[in-house]
């Protein structure tokens, strides 16, 4: 606990540094010195070609860099999760609507099944939509695969089977991560970040790109 | 005949200063801000904030069939941001201290729900403590938790009403910096 606090403090000095050089004020979400990349990996997109977001599809892969200039909202879940998973999609939801249009429109969801026993394309293509107009629905069998995408989010999930295969328990990071057009991890979310602090990160971080671009 | 009356001064002092120790208007059995949301998919979570005037345990909850078939008691482990959710036998309770049921924390879990809830809507929920007490009030269906609130109940409000120390470490994993 105390040590919570010096650290608390700290970063509230950092933040007042920093505050001062710049005209923005902080991100809430969670920034790293060195940003992870995750444009090298892909999985299989199942989305229905009228519900697709923006993003590379190719071959039936989704690679993890957003088109020029845009974002890539991911989430790593699964759709028999009542509490944290829709917690962290409906936020989402609600930051992408109380920005602009011109800022909800850089962002392309992603959502990433860590169930793909259970999540079939149909189930993904039902439940998705209630949370967003277009996204882009990854489901992959192959759990070295998957498992290379988690690596590389610094992600965890674990599906827990009974002696008769039949699936217990899910647990996984619930994270949200925003990725830029280079691949690279440019803000995580941790679980519990309000829909407005999401909202205030996007309209800052869109507004950095728009503002470099020609 | 004048000491008793005294003594009974005396009791009566200290009954109001017990009160007054016992934090008053926070020692009440109640429930407060019950809300719900539910899925494309049949399940949904009931969320409610609770006080009591003695150490007890919230044991069991119901709704009407036409809401949901199955309810269960649950609490999320959140392991350096890797959530696992459980069922539980029942939610404990402090005297006089707030007792959560919020997203990432013990929640009421809704299964098999015939239909959707819609934002706006409410529905009765009744509460089973191992007092033998009972609770009953209207969750209102919402999207989210309602973030106008001034005393916040949220997790990443900078912890006002955070009891759970594990709650609020936002860092999942790793170093990092702004």
């Amino acid at each position: 606990m105390r040590r919570r606090h010096v650290a608390v403090g700290v970063m509230l000095i950092l933040g007042m540094l920093f505050a001062g050089c710049t005209s923005e004020p902080p991100l809430n979400g969670v920034t790293r010195t060195t940003p992870l990349h995750v444009g090298d990996v892909a999985l299989r997109d199942v989305t229905a070609p009228n519900d697709r977001a923006g993003g590379q599809v190719d071959a039936g892969q989704f690679t993890f860099v957003a088109a020029e200039g845009r974002f890539l909202a991911v989430y790593f879940g699964f759709l028999n999760c009542p509490d944290i998973c829709p917690t962290t999609l409906m936020d989402l939801k609600v930051a992408l609507d109380r920005v602009d249009t011109a800022v909800a429109q850089q962002v392309d969801v992603v959502f990433v099944t860590v169930d793909p026993q259970r999540d079939t394309p149909d189930a993904l293509a039902a439940y998705l939509p209630y949370f967003f107009p277009r996204f882009h629905a990854l489901r992959e069998d192959d759990e070295a695969v998957l498992q290379r995408t988690l690596d590389a989010f610094l992600a965890s999930a674990d599906v827990q089977r009974d002696t008769d295969g039949n699936i217990v328990d899910v647990a996984h990071t619930a994270v949200l991560y925003l990725v830029n057009d280079q691949g690279d991890v440019v803000i995580e979310w941790p679980f519990g970040t309000r829909p407005q602090m999401i909202a205030d990160d996007l309209v800052q971080l869109t507004q950095a790109v728009r503002a470099v671009a020609p | 005949m004048m000491r008793k009356n005294r003594a009974v001064g005396l009791a009566v002092l200290l009954a109001v200063g017990l009160a007054a120790c016992g934090g008053g208007e926070t020692a009440t059995f109640a429930v407060d801000d019950v809300w719900a949301r539910s899925t494309p998919n049949g399940l949904g979570a009931v969320y409610a904030t609770f006080t009591t005037d003695q150490d007890d345990e919230l044991v069991d909850a119901i709704v009407d069939a036409s809401i949901a078939a199955v309810v269960e008691l649950h609490e999320v482990i959140n392991d350096d941001g890797v959530m696992r959710m459980r069922q539980v036998s029942g939610v404990p309770m402090v005297r006089g201290e707030e007792r959560l049921l919020r997203p990432g924390d013990y929640h009421v879990m809704l299964l098999d729900m015939p239909q959707m809830l819609e934002p706006g809507e409410t529905f009765t929920v009744t509460f089973f403590f191992a007092s033998g007490r009972t609770l009953e009030a209207e969750a209102q269906v919402r999207v989210i938790e309602d973030d106008t609130m001034p005393h916040g109940h949220s997790m990443s409000d900078h912890g006002h009403s955070m009891t759970d120390a594990d709650k609020d470490e936002p860092m999942p994993h790793g170093t990092h910096s702004r």
